[in-house]
């Protein structure tokens, strides 16, 4: 037990790895995405690497071992290679990791296999129908229903900002049970993942921002049918609250080690042409007007990925600060990133305003991640 | 080994006995040291009581020497670096003056750590015995030469068995009342960096005097002297590392001046932590007694979001702190790290120690009150150990190393 920044040598590996991945397949073919989504070559590239999966136990077909931190570094090095195709690959993602927080063994292997399916599986995305407005998971607020109708849930209602929500294999929706009288609002609500298509529908995704090649549309809940045994957990008095915490937290932590990637490759690219352009028969690195610029953008990356590390260590130690200190950790990153992806704009001047080059994309993807799933968690009168 | 943040039990200990040590002897006496202009004598006595006379900052550094090479054992691995950065943030924040204070040979000793021969770190760090009250100092600033530390004009030259100094000093930290003082000077100013030498000056040397003690902003309980040198003699053997250490490394002088910055500007950087947690949980026990239980829900939840905020800047700077001590503590590189560290929270403790005040309006800005004090004191965190300006040279040099050059 010591303080230690190291990153052990397999996940070292691993990193190294998805980085090359990101150079050689994923940066050459960023605006590609951008405009048109995901190639199927791409996403299947994403799943054969095991990008996809990094949500499930290595019994349902994911990483050996990849605890909250190690998926911080790998979603980082994908990020670093695009922050838009990181925020589109398809797979499990947070959905999967609330199902393995709280479904029976045998409902989560049913639930999630179908992800690692060696065929199919780069096709699937689960996803997360909680938010209902621009202000996040409020328990008082949430007005989609669920009711019980024979051996089912019947669910209505409408989600808001559902990443790939037009298509994803498993939504996994937060309602409100319109059966219950529990005291606590969170302990009204019910988790319910919806397999398929049937009883859902979206509305034409959203244009947004950045992260274009992603999909974040409106969904609605046309009396789409869950067996009552598929609801996950057990109904025990503050469970659901737990569950969507930790989802939530691990996320952020998540999406926070995304925006240090790209971070790291608006950097990357500004340095790099620094070092290449001149200007007043000097490099632009060597005007200390932009060196010490660059000096900050370099020390805000690395400040950021120290505080997904530490939040993600503190929910991989099942420490009580982990939720707040991950939604501290996406805060700063958010940020950071708004600073330097500008600041990787500035550097190149006209050039960086031109879609010639990655930096305009890049400062436009970071601005939009966080915000535009509304997965803010509104509790004790300290909203995000 | 991985990525870990939990501290040792033996770091625990450290870190548990400095915040007893702030919260008892360094914190009640604050303000009235603040008004006497040095150290408390109820502080001066519980140094003593401890056994703190060795100093800590000499102590971190002297198993950490970026010479040594790291041990090769696992879980052998040195971590004097990432004790002193967590027990020094404690210190300070009890009162960042107090930390100036405690005995030992200050920013003195990684320099006669570093560089120092056997016999003089014997003859040097053994007069700091654990219950005496000493002070080592370290003096490289001149009144023209700050920042561009290899533009210093203080002279010396050789006379027989000894050295002949002569120049000025300025802002030497507890210059008047140390022990001995690691004194920078230079064979000819043209030599530029190969020109330096270092020395060990004793006080009471003939020639050396302390002409004046300055008035500052803050961290008044702190002595900041200026120290003359008029045809100044030192014996040959202060001439810190001796002859062969010169002759080895040309540029000798100015590598030990660079050196001892690795190690201490992340306790440097550590400190301005501690100075921004205090005023925090000032600012953040002061709201919570004020606005519990008042009408302003608007503003109440605006200043929980600053509060919030405040502590995500602490935290950031907090880690940049522990990492720049990781790698020296494994005997890695960590120039730039810890001049991240150092701009980073330099410019923190300000954002944080500004917001402090704003959040308690009218009151923080009172002279009784602690956050005043701290917002005069950390000013100076963005500015000694080298500016932040220097630190961005530092960083930015070393992003571009490899970079081709056009001059």
């Amino acid at each position: 037990m010591a303080i230690s920044f190291e990153v052990g040598d397999d996940l070292q590996d691993v990193v190294c790895a998805v980085e090359a991945f990101a150079l050689e397949q994923v940066r050459p073919r960023l605006r590609e995405a951008e405009q048109e989504g995901l190639s199927p070559q791409l996403a299947r590239a994403l799943f054969e690497l095991g990008l996809c999966t990094l949500a499930l136990p290595e019994s349902l077909g994911g990483l050996d071992e990849l605890d909250v931190c190690g998926a911080a570094l790998v979603s980082e090095a994908l990020a670093w290679g695009d922050l838009g195709v990181a925020a589109a690959a398809p797979g499990p993602r947070s959905a999967g990791a609330c199902v393995l927080e709280l479904a029976s063994a045998e409902l989560a292997e049913r639930l999630l296999a179908p992800f690692a399916d060696e065929e199919e599986g780069w096709r699937r995305s689960g996803t997360l129908a909680w938010a209902e407005g621009p202000f996040g998971v409020d328990p008082d607020a949430i007005e989609a229903t669920a009711r019980r109708e024979g051996e089912a849930w019947v669910l209505s209602g409408t989600k808001r900002y559902v990443w790939a929500g037009e298509r994803a294999a498993l939504t996994l929706v937060l309602a409100r049970d319109a059966g219950s009288q529990a005291p606590d609002p969170w302990d009204r609500l019910v988790l319910l993942p919806v397999v398929g298509r049937a009883g859902l529908r979206a509305e034409e995704p959203a244009t947004t921002l950045g992260l274009n090649a992603a999909s974040y549309v409106t969904l609605h809940l046309d009396g789409a049918r869950v067996p009552l045994a598929d609801r996950l957990g057990g109904g025990a008095p503050g469970e659901v609250r737990r569950a969507v915490r930790r989802t939530i937290a691990r996320k952020r932590v998540l999406d926070a080690a995304c925006l240090v990637g790209c971070m790291r490759a608006a950097c990357d690219h500004a340095f790099r042409y620094a070092t290449e352009r001149q200007a007043f028969g000097v490099y632009l690195y060597e005007h200390q007007a932009l060196a010490f610029m660059m000096a900050d953008m370099a020390t805000a990356a690395d400040a950021a990925r120290n505080l997904v590390l530490r939040a993600g260590a503190a929910l991989d130690a099942g420490e009580e600060e982990g939720v707040a200190l991950a939604e501290r950790a996406l805060r700063a990153a958010q940020q950071h990133a708004r600073e330097v992806t500008s600041d990787a704009v500035q550097v190149l001047g006209g050039h960086g305003y031109i879609q010639d080059h990655p930096v305009e994309k890049w400062m436009r993807d970071a601005r939009t991640l966080g915000l535009v799933e509304g997965l803010s968690l509104d509790e004790d009168g300290t909203a995000l | 080994m991985s990525i870990e943040f939990e501290l040792s039990p033996k770091q625990r200990e450290v870190r548990d006995m400095s915040r007893m040590f702030a919260e008892t002897y360094l914190r009640p006496y604050a303000l009235e040291s603040e008004r006497l202009g040095g150290p408390h004598p109820a502080f001066v006595e519980a140094c003593q009581q401890f056994g703190l006379g060795s100093g800590g900052m000499g102590a971190a550094s002297a198993v950490s020497g970026a010479d040594e090479p790291a041990p090769a054992a696992e879980g052998k691995q040195r971590s004097a670096n990432r004790t002193m950065v967590v027990a020094i943030e404690e210190l300070a924040w009890g009162d960042p003056a107090g930390v100036l204070n405690m005995p030992g040979p200050g920013l003195g000793g990684p320099p006669v750590q570093f560089t120092g021969t056997p016999a003089q770190r014997e003859r040097f760090l053994s007069i700091f015995t654990p219950d005496s009250f000493k002070f080592g100092a370290y003096a490289i600033t001149e009144p023209a030469a700050g920042s561009d530390a290899k533009a210093i004009q203080m002279t010396c030259r050789k006379e027989g068995d000894h050295w002949v100094l002569n120049g000025n000093k300025f802002y030497i930290t507890n210059g008047k009342k140390a022990e001995w003082t690691v004194v920078f000077a230079t064979l000819d100013p043209k030599l530029g960096r190969a020109g330096q030498r270092a020395f060990v000056v004793e006080r009471g040397a003939p020639g050396f005097t302390v002409p004046k003690l300055e008035q500052k902003m803050g961290l008044r309980a702190s002595e900041t002297a200026w120290q003359s040198f008029e045809d100044c003699r030192v014996p040959a053997e202060n001439l810190l590392g001796g002859e062969a250490h010169y002759e080895a490394k040309a540029k000798g002088g100015f590598k030990t001046a660079m050196k001892t910055f690795d190690a201490t500007r992340p306790l440097v950087a550590a400190m301005a932590v501690g100075i921004a947690r205090a005023a925090y949980e000032l600012a953040r026990d002061w709201v919570a007694e004020r606005y519990a239980l008042s009408q302003h829900r608007a503003r109440y939840r605006r200043v929980q979001d600053r509060l919030e905020w405040m502590r995500t800047e602490i935290e950031t700077a907090r880690y940049l702190c522990w990492k720049a001590a990781w790698l020296l503590d494994l005997g890695r590189e960590n120039a730039k790290e810890s001049s991240m560290s150092k701009a980073y929270a330099g410019k923190m403790v300000d954002r944080v120690t500004s917001a402090a005040i704003e959040v308690m309006g009218p009151e923080g800005v009172l002279r009784e009150r602690m956050v005043e004090k701290l917002y005069r004191d950390q000013k100076v965190y963005d500015i000694f150990e080298g500016t932040g300006q220097i630190q961005r040279l530092v960083i930015s040099r070393r992003l571009f190393q490899d970079a081709p050059r056009t001059r």
